[in-house]
Parts: C-alpha cells; sequence; structure tokens
C-alpha cells in the first residue's frame, strides 16, 4: 500500500469516526462542530428522534394610519399536489425546509430569550427581512408577523395553536 | 466488480440528483435577493467565516444578482457534463472538484433549507474526487468505495436507531402525523393514515427495522445487496412521490454501486 493510500485510509478512518459522534448531540464534542466548516461532518438523524410533525404557517398584517390594523395575511409557499411531479421535480422544498429551520430556530431561542433580545436574533431578522419584502397596504407605517403550528392536514382553527406574535416594525 | 464502472455509476446517480437540485435552487433565485428568504444582508451574521467577508467586493460579489445562478449553473453543468461523460479523465475530475467548490459555497452563502441529500451528495464527490485525484491506486479506490459505503450504510442505521428511540416512532404517532401535514404530506396520504393507528404501527416498525439491518447488505453478498436495494429504491421512491423529497432518491442510491462493490469483496 503507498503512502498516499495510507494517508487517504486513515483520512477516512477519522472522518467515520468523526462521523459517528456527530449523531447525537450529547456525544459531539464543542470542537468538533466547530470544526465542521465545509459541512463534511453529516448528521443522519432524520427526522428522528424529535420529528416536525405540524406545520408553520406564517402570517402577518398592517398597521394603517389611523392606528388600525388590516387582517392577517398568510404567506403562501405553494406546494403542487401532483406527487408524481414532486418525485421528480420540487423546488419549493427548500423554501419549506428554509422556512421551517428559521420558525424552529427562532421557537427554540424565544423560550430563553424574549423582547429585544429576540428581535437581534438571525432567525428574528431573516424573517422579518422577508415580510418586509412582501406586499404592504396602501399608507401602511407598520407591520407585524405571527407564527402559528398547525396539526393535521384539515383547516379547522382549533388545530392551530400561535407560536409567536412580533412586536409592531415601522415601515418606511 | 471493477472499481471504475462502480465509481462511473455513482457519479452518474450523484450527478442526476446535483443537476436537478441545482436547477431546483436556480428557479428560487429571487429568493436570494434582499427581501428574499436568503437575503446575503442577513445571513453574511450567522457565522464568523461569512460576517469577515466584510463590505468590499468580496461581499459586493457575493451579493451580485447573478453570484447564486453563476454558482448554480456552474455546479448544473459540471453534474450534466459528468452524467454524459463520466469517463473523461480531467474533464470529469475538474467537474467533480467544481461540484464540490459550488456546493460549499452554496452551503455558505445559504445555511438554511438544506437536507440529508445535500450533506450525502458532498461526501460522496469528495470521495469521488479523491479516487480521481490518485487514478491508478487500487487501494485509494477501494477505500473510497468503502468509504461511501460506510456513510451510506450508516445513514440508514443511524436514522433507524434515532427512531427506535423515540416514543412517537415506537407507537406510531410520527408516521401518522408526518404524513397529515401539508409540508411532508398530501389530502391522499392523511386520509390513508387517518384513524388507521394498526397501520401506522406496522409502517413505523418496518421502517424502523429494514433501516436499523441495512448495514447487512454488505454481508451476504450480492443476494443480500439485492434485497436491501429493492427495499431502499422502494423507499426512496415512496418518499419523493409522498414527501416530495426528490433528491434523496438519487443522493442515497448513488451509494449503492459501493455497497455493491464492498458485499461481493467481503464474500470473496
Amino acid at each position: 500500500m503507498s503512502y498516499v493510500a495510507i494517508v487517504v485510509v486513515i483520512i477516512y478512518v477519522v472522518w467515520s469516526a468523526a462521523t459517528i459522534a456527530n449523531q447525537f448531540h450529547s456525544w459531539c464534542p464543542t470542537w468538533l462542530r466547530a470544526l465542521n466548516v465545509f459541512g463534511l461532518i453529516p448528521i443522519w438523524t432524520f427526522f428522528a428522534p424529535n420529528p416536525g410533525m405540524t406545520d408553520y404557517y406564517l402570517l402577518y398584517r398592517d398597521r394603517l394610519p389611523d392606528g388600525s390594523f388590516d387582517n392577517w395575511r398568510k404567506v403562501e409557499l405553494k406546494k403542487s399536489e401532483n406527487s408524481f411531479r414532486l418525485a421528480l421535480w420540487n423546488p419549493t422544498k427548500r423554501k419549506h425546509k428554509a422556512l421551517s429551520d428559521m420558525i424552529n430556530s427562532l421557537s427554540r431561542l424565544a423560550n430563553y430569550r424574549g423582547g429585544e433580545a429576540l428581535i437581534i436574533t438571525v432567525p428574528y431578522i431573516l424573517i422579518l427581512n422577508f415580510i418586509i419584502s412582501r406586499p404592504h397596504s396602501l399608507g401602511t407605517n407598520g407591520t407585524q408577523f405571527m407564527i402559528l403550528e398547525h396539526s393535521g392536514f384539515s383547516d379547522e382553527p382549533e388545530r392551530s395553536r400561535v407560536l409567536l406574535v412580533s412586536g409592531i416594525h415601522r415601515l418606511h | 466488480m471493477d472499481p471504475d464502472i462502480t465509481f462511473a455509476l455513482i457519479v452518474i446517480l450523484a450527478s442526476t440528483g446535483v443537476f436537478i437540485a441545482s436547477v431546483e435552487l436556480l428557479t428560487l433565485r429571487a429568493e436570494f435577493r434582499d427581501g428574499g428568504l436568503f437575503s446575503w444582508d442577513v445571513l453574511r451574521t450567522v457565522s464568523r467565516a461569512t460576517l469577515s467577508v466584510g463590505t468590499g467586493r468580496p461581499s459586493q460579489l457575493i451579493s451580485h444578482p447573478f453570484f447564486v445562478p453563476a454558482v448554480t449553473g456552474a455546479r448544473a453543468l459540471a453534474a450534466l457534463i459528468l452524467i454524459c461523460c463520466t469517463n473523461n479523465g480531467a474533464l470529469s475530475t475538474a467537474c467533480v472538484l467544481a461540484i464540490i467548490a459550488a456546493s460549499i459555497v452554496m452551503q455558505w452563502r445559504a445555511p438554511l433549507g438544506l437536507d440529508g441529500s445535500d450533506q450525502m451528495s458532498l461526501i460522496t464527490f469528495v470521495a469521488v474526487a479523491i479516487y480521481k485525484v490518485f487514478p491508478g491506486d487500487v487501494h485509494v479506490a477501494q477505500a473510497s468505495l468503502w468509504f461511501i459505503a460506510i456513510q451510506g450504510c450508516l445513514s440508514y442505521f443511524v436514522a433507524g436507531i434515532a427512531k427506535v428511540i423515540s416514543p412517537v416512532w415506537r407507537s406510531g404517532e410520527a408516521v401518522g402525523r408526518i404524513l397529515s401535514t401539508r409540508t411532508y404530506g398530501s389530502s391522499r396520504s392523511a386520509s390513508l393514515v387517518s384513524g388507521r393507528d394498526g397501520v401506522c404501527v406496522a409502517l413505523s416498525w418496518l421502517l424502523m427495522l429494514f433501516e436499523c439491518t441495512f448495514p447487512l447488505a454488505l454481508a451476504f453478498g450480492k443476494t443480500g445487496f439485492v434485497v436491501f436495494a429493492v427495499l431502499g429504491i422502494f423507499f426512496h421512491i415512496t418518499n419523493a412521490v409522498i414527501m416530495g423529497l426528490n433528491t434523496f432518491v438519487w443522493a442515497f442510491i448513488a451509494t449503492y454501486p459501493a455497497i455493491l462493490f464492498c458485499a461481493v469483496s467481503l464474500r470473496q
């Protein structure tokens, strides 16, 4: 075996060991996660042990010049119902996943940060930045967003619960 | 099985997945502009590495409207070239390296919305790159194939164990509720599992059994591999149809030629 092959084998062994260590958060040392700048140490715990079993909806409403609010509007991330098309082509899954990632992060942060500490977090700013770029009512001077968690496929309101309501953010 | 043929199959399958993922990302280029889900103004603050890009030319380049289409377009083109001419030495090596570089750049640019297929593709291509950079070294080729096979088997095994330790998976609740979401289910899948707890429990345990035993695909030669490969292909296609996880099909099935190679080698 050549020296190159020996080095390659060592790299693969170390990489595999790092992969195993990274599978469960409690096993993985912080320095290892810090080294993962290229995303080469994967996590294979898909949908487990705590799978996402609900849908998240992002809504927003605008504050009108008279101080009242218009109706909540849902941010639509359309998903095709054509299953066979989705099996081949599904560009919206990245948007859904990104929004889900942001909301999950924000929910976790909201458990131990509130108020001003929450609004300077990256997930909050990302969502706010996204909401600000949506269409707004004429003359509006502020906007507010809400994250709803919904369980099940039907639209029954009792299956929804409010996860977070933001403060009112000024629109220029 | 000849390692070169094995790698050719791996590259074609993995490149197909990367091509689809890249073109999908191109259709989302509006989300990379200011105000989009992947706005650079905000995402650059995610890590020290991206924050240190600063406000000079690199930042202007990354925030330019053509940056994301250029990088993902290059990745798509490289994948397409690999599908068509995987055996062309220097060109295929360059395309593999281009895919790795573009994937890492896009990971930094938008670290949100990534999934397991992105992880598996990247790992596979790095192992392929190592093989291509040292052509003719049979031990490097074998080590790279074993690495891909181990990562493939590990992915199923870990996914299975993570489910076994989860009460919602053991009870079947996870299957029923995931298939009833609009994100990962459909009206049809929701109606299929609604009120059918027994079906959900059975599906859940069958899935856990399949995933936890997948590493046995290495242990029983060609026959054992074929059994697990058929189940695996069925599993991934079902996930693609029901849950829309289309790129998982290509990323994970791309590891199967390596698993077959290793299964046959072990038997011999």
